[in-house]
């Protein structure tokens, strides 16, 4: 039985969620109160050392980091045809996941996460002036660039469009208006009518 | 014929490792980065981000470091670069990932700040936390990542190239790599690698 730890409907973790619902795996989630500091308690830095959501726990062991939990579920639900199958398309996946994970997501960290990066208080408000710029070059450059269409990877619906929706529903908490980006509100609005999607936002309620 | 387009002194190395160790045949080209010209005409066309590395294939590019070396692996099985086990892939794509988002970020908050900041006083307080951040994640790559005698214990991966790679900025990030005896072995075991004396010296550091 796997079981996923998720944060609130605003964290990455959501994309993981959504992912096992839409493979039809048998799976439980346990929620950590981040305002409460949970991510940080002496039992889940037993199951994560680096505090964070997602961490996918299976008879394995834990897998962490979005681009690698979402491959296993693709991988081990291949039912539910989550991955490209030819090395080059699914190379061209991750490479998207990727820039997701390490450009897309760490431009919007800067907004309310800038403690990471900074002690001092000026600045900490300082590094939300360019966060709106910085997302909206990053979902310009995804629309121009890498959203084949209709899905990310072009016919066929895979764990990017997944990764794509969830970041995308940050766009307007990061002050980009969607509607200057037609393919990207265009593919949210579809991802976010798929069953399983509306299925696992309902558990946020 | 594939071609590695590359910059001296970044992370583009990992990618000529894992070309190097994969008996690959493959041409590297070195952009100018002082120049600008990663951001010239020329290379936007190939690769709109700018950034190394990149990889030209018969079938069309692929960027960001994870996702280049677990192509380069899986077209060369031979080489045994990966596993085909999802668990154990998840394993190296989960680490790869960790260092692409997390630590290479920080790491990037001391020259190139000005991603995430116009505001010059921001930009270069931003330097200081950096080594702080480098010394966090180092710690946990060194207690609870690096199994030993690679990444991924008995066998040699593509995590060990892109590892070492990230290790080899921590002299400049003002972090004495002493620090973590066990990282420390691991750089030096990786730079008497024939195919890792090789890449450095064609990627030149």
């Amino acid at each position: 039985m796997l079981n996923l730890f998720i944060g609130g409907i605003s964290s990455c973790a959501l994309a993981s969620h959504i992912a096992l619902e839409e493979a039809a795996a048998d799976y439980t989630v346990t929620r950590l109160d981040f305002k409460a500091g949970q991510q940080k308690s002496p039992e889940y830095l037993k199951v994560n050392p680096k505090a964070r959501v997602p961490a996918l726990v299976t008879d394995h062991g834990t897998i962490t980091e979005t681009p690698a939990v979402l491959f296993y579920i693709g991988q081990m639900f291949p039912k539910a045809n989550l991955l490209p199958q030819r090395p080059f398309d699914f190379a061209r996946m991750q490479d998207f996941n990727s820039y997701l994970c390490s450009t897309v997501h760490p431009n919007h960290a800067h907004g309310f996460r800038g403690a990471r990066w900074s002690d001092d208080p000026i600045v900490i408000e300082g590094l939300k002036n360019k966060v709106a710029r910085n997302v909206h070059e990053n979902f310009a450059l995804i629309q121009d660039t890498y959203l084949k269409g209709p899905w990310v990877m072009g016919e066929q619906f895979t764990i990017a469009d997944i990764y794509l929706y969830t970041i995308a529903t940050w766009l307007e908490h990061d002050s980009v208006d969607v509607n200057t980006l037609p393919k990207i509100k265009d593919h949210r609005e579809r991802v976010g009518a798929r069953p399983a999607v509306q299925k696992v936002r309902a558990t946020y309620v | 014929m594939l071609k590695l387009y590359t910059a001296p002194k970044t992370c583009s190395l990992a990618c000529t490792i894992a070309l190097e160790e994969a008996g690959a045949t493959y041409e590297l080209v070195k952009l100018d980065f002082p120049a600008g010209e990663q951001r010239g005409a020329a290379y936007l066309a190939k690769n709109p981000k700018g950034r190394v590395p990149a990889l030209e294939t018969d079938k069309g590019m692929i960027t960001e470091v994870l996702a280049i070396m677990a192509f380069v692996a899986q077209i060369h099985p031979k080489a045994q670069l990966a596993p085909n086990d999802p668990f154990l892939f998840a394993q190296i794509q989960g680490f790869n990932s960790y260092l692409s988002s997390t630590v290479h970020v920080h790491h990037a908050h001391n020259r190139r700040g000005a991603r995430w900041s116009d505001d010059p006083a921001v930009v270069e307080a931003l330097k200081i936390k950096v080594p702080q951040n480098m010394t966090d994640c180092f710690t946990l790559i060194e207690n609870d990542m690096l199994k030993g005698p690679w990444v991924m214990g008995e066998k040699y991966t593509i995590a060990d190239a892109y590892l070492f790679t990230i290790a080899g900025w921590l002299g400049g990030d003002h972090v004495d790599i002493a620090k973590f005896p066990r990282v420390h072995d691991h750089f030096k075991r990786m730079g008497e690698r024939p195919a890792v004396q090789r890449a450095l010296e064609k990627h030149g550091g």
